[in-house]
């Protein structure tokens, strides 16, 4: 199992909702220092729906398990390294149309196995139409469904539709049990937060900018100009 | 599948109304049937068919009007169609826009058992519209409609609704209506917008590739399903004076108010868009319907400073903005139209008389079209970046909402926005082909 969270998914199966709640507590007070606890948004589902994908804020996680066709598992790799770089998957505009925030391979069980966790903007379900538009898109996906068990013949010369992608997807997706996020914005809200960081850094840059920030309608700017 | 090769549509099996754009200026009249005899509706849909114009006849039998058809889930199932063929439509066809309406955010005002019989009840299962350029001709086509089912007891007519074009087109807001729709590919319709690719057909179309290359959920057997539309039908009230009185409490003059009008629209009054003529009405604009719709979002104004990426119209269809997801996958081919008279100009009094637009809208997936719009463009902000903020003038405001206006040098926002728009009631309707039609009639 993948352990990109502190946290013992395989036991919490199993355990009992008071372990749970206490495995959360625990979880939650060792990131109390390192994050701005007014920021932090936390999901547990009181109405369990597997198919929905938990929350926080604005943002979507969905987790797929797979099983690596023997043999494949090399492939699998350099297929995910090719994907990864894909010029079309960086860039802004590719990015702001996925909503696409997190994306996680994950080899595992001696690469007999593979994890593929992503979080994203918006619910999943709307939208699976929107993230594999064109043919060159699902056949990115089907250059690496083609070493998964469970994708069957897809591949680059069985392209998989959305409709496909989106059964395959829902057969092998498993909601985690708990999900926890530092924050819930969303990609854009992102980039609106860094340009907005870069202006105010130019601004203090500025050798007038204690005079000009002492204007008492800049007055919540000029407590945030300090660090 | 590749979609490159040019598609052929069979326009002879296509109703004219499930393509064709509405007569400027139009009248027209929406009549909501009830089968109690499935034999009587049967036949009554037989007699319909010399009635309905054909998308190959986009004239119509009486010069530019034409009747179209549509029947609901319950009516497919009253008329006999096989519960085998019932089970291949889609799930929220199946379902129905009532029992869809909370994952519509049609709650409140706006939830089911508020609407105005029979919508939503499971009475409605055929219904008529019909459209004209005047009353005369609109007379002739409803009279050709009416011959078919008034000798039926079985048959019982169970609401009317008259549209009537206001005075320069304009809805009950006071903005020019129905400006921009896709080319289909392969229809010979033109599209508004010369900067636009025509649609795939299979995207209002059953039967053809859409967008995505696929051929969308097809009811069978496909003599049913084939060359078949959804169509989306909504009365929504609209609260002019509410929405005057709101204007008027937050604008500085009059010209100001004029201008945030147009920065909740996206267009002026006229119809011309604020990309094009950011700081004045363009009337000249706004009556040349090539002109008015010759612009793009990201290209020429990326940062909503001349149009706000949350505006109305921008929401309704975002053309190359940078949004969340594939804008045109999302198209829908909209054919509303007015009702009730206008509230005379400058009174901020309600006068308690019901006004606003049936919405009309046909597609091939009620899912991905008219329900994600609704949910995801108009219920909320997301897809663009602020997701608090819902449609100013049609979302489900309730009061605490606000709507951010991007301006140099500093963006101005409206809050506590109210609801300006409630939904009285509507249908998801099935708008079968010809053949289906006569199909049905035969079973």
């Amino acid at each position: 199992m993948s352990d990109d969270i502190n946290i013992d998914y395989a036991a919490l199966s199993n355990a009992g909702t008071d372990d749970l709640v206490e495995k959360i507590g625990q979880l939650r007070a060792t990131q109390q220092d390192a994050v701005d606890k007014r920021n932090r948004e936390y999901e547990f589902p009181e109405n369990y729906d597997a198919k929905m994908g938990l929350k926080v804020g604005h943002v979507t996680e969905l987790r797929l398990f797979f099983h690596v066709k023997p043999g494949h598992a090399e492939a699998l790799k350099e297929e995910l390294r090719k994907f990864k770089e894909s010029e079309e998957r960086n860039s802004k505009l590719a990015i702001v149309a996925t909503g696409i925030q997190t994306m996680t391979c994950t080899l595992f069980d001696n690469d007999t196995r593979y994890l593929h966790t992503t979080e994203f903007d918006t619910d999943w379900d709307p939208y699976i139409d929107d993230s594999v538009p064109t043919e060159k898109q699902r056949r990115i996906y089907a250059n690496w469904m083609q070493h998964l068990e469970e994708a069957g013949d897809f591949g680059p010369d069985n392209i998989p539709t959305a409709n496909d992608i989106k059964v395959l997807f829902n057969q092998n997706r498993v909601t985690a049990t708990a999900y926890l996020r530092s924050f819930g914005d969303t990609v854009v809200e992102q980039y609106k937060m860094k340009e907005l960081k870069k202006a105010f850094d130019e601004v203090l840059d500025h050798p007038d900018a204690a005079e000009a920030l002492s204007h008492p309608a800049l007055r919540p700017l000029l407590d945030l100009a300090s660090e | 599948m590749s979609t490159a090769e040019a598609i052929t549509l069979e326009l002879a099996d296509i109703q004219n109304g499930a393509l064709h754009p509405r007569p400027t200026p139009y009248v027209g009249v929406y009549i909501l049937l009830r089968v109690d005899d499935p034999r009587q509706g049967r036949q009554l849909l037989g007699r319909l068919l010399p009635v309905v114009a054909s998308a190959s006849d986009p004239a119509g039998r009486d010069k530019q009007a034409w009747v179209t058809v549509g029947i609901s889930f319950e009516g497919l199932r009253v008329l006999g169609v096989p519960e085998q063929s019932l089970r291949t439509f889609p799930k929220e066809f199946q379902e129905g826009m009532a029992a869809r309406a909370e994952s519509l955010g049609d709650v409140g005002e706006s939830a089911p058992e508020h609407w105005e019989a029979p919508l939503g009840t499971g009475d409605v299962h055929i219904a008529l519209s019909a459209l004209s350029p005047d009353t005369e001709r609109l007379a002739t086509v409803v009279e050709s409609a009416r011959e078919t089912y008034r000798d039926y007891a079985g048959v019982e007519v169970i609401w009317r609704q008259e549209v009537y074009a206001q005075e320069g087109e304009k809805t009950s807001f006071g903005f020019k209506d129905g400006l921009s729709n896709p080319a289909v590919e392969g229809s010979g319709i033109p599209g508004t917008n010369p900067h636009e690719a025509p649609v795939k057909a299979g995207e209002f179309l059953l039967g053809y590739p859409n967008e995505v290359g696929e051929i969308s959920p097809t009811p069978q057997p496909e003599v049913l399903g084939r060359n078949g539309t959804f169509l989306v039908v909504r009365k929504l009230h609209t609260r002019v004076a509410a929405y005057r009185q709101y204007l008027r409490d937050r604008a500085k003059d009059r010209a100001d108010e004029e201008l945030l009008a147009a920065k909740m629209v996206g267009r002026w009054t006229s119809g011309a868009p604020l990309v094009l003529s950011p700081d004045a009405d363009d009337p000249a604009l706004g009556g040349d319907i090539e002109r008015s719709n010759a612009f793009m979002y990201e290209a020429d104004d990326p940062r909503g400073i001349k149009c706000p990426v949350g505006a109305h119209a921008r929401r309704m269809n975002p053309r190359d903005a940078s949004i969340i997801g594939v804008p045109r996958l999302h198209r829908l081919m909209r054919r509303s139209t007015s009702y009730g008279p206008m509230l005379p100009d400058g009174v901020l009094e309600d006068d308690g008389v019901d006004r606003g637009i049936i919405f009309v809208a046909a597609m091939a997936r009620i899912d991905r079209q008219f329900e994600f719009v609704k949910t995801q463009w108009i219920n909320e902000g997301l897809f663009f970046g602020a997701p608090d903020e819902k449609d100013p003038l049609v979302g489900p405001n309730s009061g605490s909402e606000q709507f951010t206006i991007p301006h140099k040098p500093i963006r101005r926002r409206l809050t506590e926005l109210p609801t300006f728009v409630v939904n009285r009631g509507g249908e998801y309707l099935f708008v079968p082909s010809l053949s289906a039609l006569k199909w049905i009639s035969e079973l």
